[in-house]
């Protein structure tokens, strides 16, 4: 018999492949720690960030949700970029003073 | 008529429930945002103390507690498509399988606090307070973001818990899954918040 997948239900080869690719991006960004790589530190938030995106995509379903939600994820996102660089301008502000 | 009523009813309760849990999230994200940003700075400031600070981290423990909680976050997705296929059995399983990891990702955790705390490295404690001003701020951060972390992972698995005993009484089922996806979720963003808690404290100062 085979089994159908309904309508919303991530396929589990889907879920393990997802997985595997986040376990090979983990092994991925701890060689790069240990070789002292340069701009190793952009590269392990570069893996980390992509981790997050298929985390995000996959396993929380975001890729099926509608437009209004995404839009909010990305005000979220923009909110928190805006901070963090407010911030950082008023360290370096502070430091160079 | 009156049942095509219920039915956009009932979506329309699916869709609130979910956008809650999003809106929920958000505040989570600005929440732990603040606490990355709080790290980074201080990170800045006082590189080399930090450096010093993070050489009591063990890299071996954090990459096997990412993998554990990568894995959870695989059997949590697959709990909720079983479900949306009406493998009720299977989708317990994995539930209590993510429960399991979640547990042994806490007893790797509290490991890690012991070892520190046996060495005397525990906020407030004399041997930290003999040590440079940002080695402090590091072990002070380090116990702040991996604590609310963990917390963070208890209520998860206790979230869980609740989803599992839900689903044994047939209010989780095929055609109303929202409860347990909402709790994946709440438990693939915890999973996101440790993503970025791993370099912090385990690659970055390597």
């Amino acid at each position: 018999m085979k089994l159908e997948v309904p309508e919303g239900a991530t396929g589990y080869g889907i879920l393990f492949f997802i997985w595997i690719a986040l376990a090979a991006l983990l092994a991925a960004t701890i060689a790069i720690a240990l070789m002292n790589v340069r701009m190793a530190v952009a590269l392990n938030f570069l893996i980390a960030t992509s981790m997050a995106l298929l985390n995000l995509f996959y396993f929380m379903d975001l890729r099926h949700e509608d437009r209004f939600l995404k839009t909010i994820i990305f005000l979220a996102l923009f909110a928190l970029t805006s901070i963090i660089i407010l911030t950082y301008s008023d360290v370096f502000y502070r430091m160079a003073g | 008529m009156a049942e095509m009523e219920t039915a956009a009813e009932f979506r329309q309760n699916r869709m609130a429930a979910k956008y809650g849990m999003w809106f929920f999230l958000y505040t989570e994200l600005l929440f732990f945002g603040a606490m990355f940003l709080l790290y980074s700075v201080y990170r800045y400031r006082f590189p080399l103390d930090f450096h010093a600070g993070a050489k009591e981290e063990n890299l071996y423990t954090g990459s096997i507690n990412t993998l554990v909680l990568l894995t959870s976050s695989m059997t949590l997705a697959m709990a909720v498509s079983a479900i949306k296929r009406g493998q009720q059995k299977v989708s317990e399983r994995l539930q209590m399988l993510t429960m399991a990891l979640g547990v042994v990702f806490l007893a790797i955790k509290y490991y890690e606090w012991h070892w520190k705390i046996a060495k005397g490295l525990y906020p407030n404690s004399p041997v930290l307070l003999k040590l440079p001003k940002g080695e402090i701020l590091y072990f002070g951060l380090y116990y702040a973001l991996t604590g609310l972390h963990a917390l963070h992972l208890i209520v998860g698995i206790v979230v869980v818990g609740f989803m599992l005993r839900y689903t044994r009484k047939g209010v989780i089922n095929r055609e109303n899954t929202a409860r347990l996806e909402n709790a994946g979720l709440y438990w693939h963003f915890v999973d996101i918040v440790w993503i970025y808690l791993f370099p912090l404290f385990y690659l970055v100062t390597k």
